[in-house]
């Protein structure tokens, strides 16, 4: 297997492209955006680029080529990936094996979502609460749950289990805010007091609204290539050191609804195949969709022990100045969730941290990230898709 | 309470085929199908064609108790059109398998009442409005176990 680098990356603010907060757009113009951005930001020609992977929900079919059509790119081999909102990490992957095993040496890799508009349709306004037609769901057919009823019974059975405190879940909104405030691309720029998470209007129990992330459109692209062709257009190439993906297992943690074993295999996977560990991680990126995922999140990839997740954000562990900062470029609660982005932007916020472009919200001295992405339901109730990625420079 | 209604009304609707075992005596109660590895024992529901630990092929239908313990819970006060809110969800337990966890709507209780490790029974009950169809949905629904099963239709 050949080494693989990420040399480009750009994406759009995230937040709702219905008219009302920003411009009318269409998931094609951000794909194209972003596309873009990555392109130029890359250095290279756009007919240098020999595959391309998407990642993407709720877009219309071959979302992937319409995008492209703009930016000039087609007659190659294009694939469009749809893993909940783990479609754009599942797309790395795809694209991270074909230049790894020689299939092509240079691809653009993106994630586009444009689907606030649904949301104004049926009536639902959280992410995870879309209506699809019925199907293997029970959650959604039998009970009308979706993510955010699904999470707070995690945090239910975490807060039995362990005593953990809703205080401890929402200080990760506080934290996750008040990082979004330093990244111009997030869509909520505005930091919170923890008396104002717990205030605020209540989802499911225990998940208040401050703690389950927007709706969000945006797009997200990079460039990968080999070592060769990446070294080329920087001199700071990032290297994908490993990307694993699972469908959750059989029952999960068999009937503990406290962690997730998806993410558990999947990052034990990751760091036995690149040889990195929890304690080398500087900087990392987590699914907060709801603030309950990141406490869970520290001690499914081994930041800390099993049930010590709510302790490692009371300590600040997770912030900057801890053991390693989590989701500084304000996670889904702050930068904003537009579902097949997601898992893009969150190796791009890696990417630009380990190259140290960050401003203000640099991790000083990063070099090795992890990010840690899920999407949809899948069996005991985990994530139905998980992808973690570890880069490093 | 309409916890053991069969037929159903022109403006209703099952959830889903193959869930539950309705009484077919005024004696029995209704119960949820499973399914049961003949070679490791692993229950499954709804029933699998296949074993999710083994590699076993033959999953015998079971079905499972009729009361469950409350594993984990949420007061759902946000959801799709259709559902009454609040709406109280429950992550169960049943003694036939530990690492088996269903989800059911929990009904017939005020949301304050309701505690992780709580007893409940099954019922038939109205799950939401089908926004498509206008119809109503039926299926299984569980409610705090008063003893004596209401039997009256
Ligand atoms: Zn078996």
């Amino acid at each position: 297997m050949r080494n693989v680098y990420i040399f480009g990356a750009g994406m759009t603010k995230f937040g709702l492209y219905n008219g009302i907060k920003l411009s009318e757009k269409s998931s094609h113009e951000l794909g194209k955006e972003a596309c873009l951005k990555a392109i130029d930001y890359a250095g290279i020609n756009h007919n240098e680029i020999e595959g391309a992977f998407c990642g993407t929900v709720a877009s219309q079919p071959t979302c992937a080529q319409m995008v492209l059509s703009f930016c000039g790119i087609s007659g190659i081999p294009t694939y469009n990936h749809e893993n909940g909102c783990a479609s754009s990490s599942s797309a790395l992957k795809h694209a991270w094996e074909s230049v790894a095993h020689g299939i092509c040496d240079t691809a653009i890799v993106f994630g586009v979502e444009c689907w606030s508009h649904l949301m104004k349709t049926n009536g639902a306004a959280l992410a995870g609460m879309a209506s699809p037609p019925p199907g293997n769901n029970l959650n959604q057919d039998v009970a009308g749950a979706f993510g955010p009823a699904l999470l707070a019974m995690v945090g239910r059975a975490h807060m039995d289990k362990y005593g953990t405190t809703v205080e401890q879940f929402a200080k990760v909104s506080v934290k996750n805010k008040r990082n979004a405030v330093m990244n111009p691309n997030a869509q909520f720029r505005k930091s919170v007091t923890i008396e104002e998470v717990l205030n605020s209007k209540m989802i499911c129990d225990p998940l208040t609204k401050l703690q389950c992330c927007p709706n969000t459109d945006g797009a997200a692209a990079m460039i990968i290539g080999t070592g060769d062709i990446a070294r080329k257009h920087t001199a700071k190439p990032v290297k994908i050191e490993v990307i694993t993906q699972l469908s959750s297992p059989y029952k999960g943690l068999a009937g503990d609804l406290s962690g997730f074993k998806c993410f558990v295999d999947a990052s034990k996977q990751a760091y036995n195949l690149c040889g990195i560990g929890p304690e080398d991680l500087d900087v990392v990126e987590v699914h907060d969709d709801f603030s309950i995922l990141e406490v869970v999140a520290y001690e499914d990839i081994g930041l800390c022990n099993r049930g010590e997740g709510g302790e490692f954000i009371d300590k600040g562990l997770s912030d900057y100045g801890g053991k390693v900062v989590v989701s500084p470029s304000g996670g889904l609660l702050g930068k904003g969730h537009p579902m097949g982005a997601t898992g893009v932007a969150q190796i791009l916020e890696l990417f630009w941290q380990l190259r140290g472009e960050c401003g203000e919200r640099q991790v000083k001295d990063a070099r090795v990230g992890l990010a840690h992405n899920g999407g949809g339901i899948g069996e005991g109730f985990e994530p139905g898709a998980t992808t973690i990625t570890i880069v490093s420079i | 309470m309409e916890q053991t209604r069969i037929k159903l009304e022109e403006n209703e609707m099952w959830v889903r085929e193959n869930l539950l075992k309705l009484p077919e005596t005024p004696d029995e109660s209704p119960r949820l199908i499973a399914g049961k590895c003949e070679s490791c024992g692993d229950v499954s529901f709804p029933q699998k064609e296949r074993c999710g630990v083994c590699s076993c092929k033959n999953i015998n239908q079971i079905y499972l108790s009729r009361t469950a313990k409350i594993y984990s819970y949420t007061i759902v006060h946000r959801s799709v059109p259709g559902y009454q809110l609040p709406n109280i969800v429950a992550m169960l337990k049943f003694k036939e398998d530990d690492s088996l966890l269903v989800i059911s709507q929990i009904k017939n209780i005020a949301p304050e009442d309701v505690k992780s490790g709580m007893e409940v029974e099954l019922i038939i009950d109205k799950l939401s409005d089908n926004f498509m169809t206008g119809k109503k949905v039926i299926g299984y629904a569980f409610q705090p176990t008063i003893g004596d099963i209401i039997r009256e239709r």
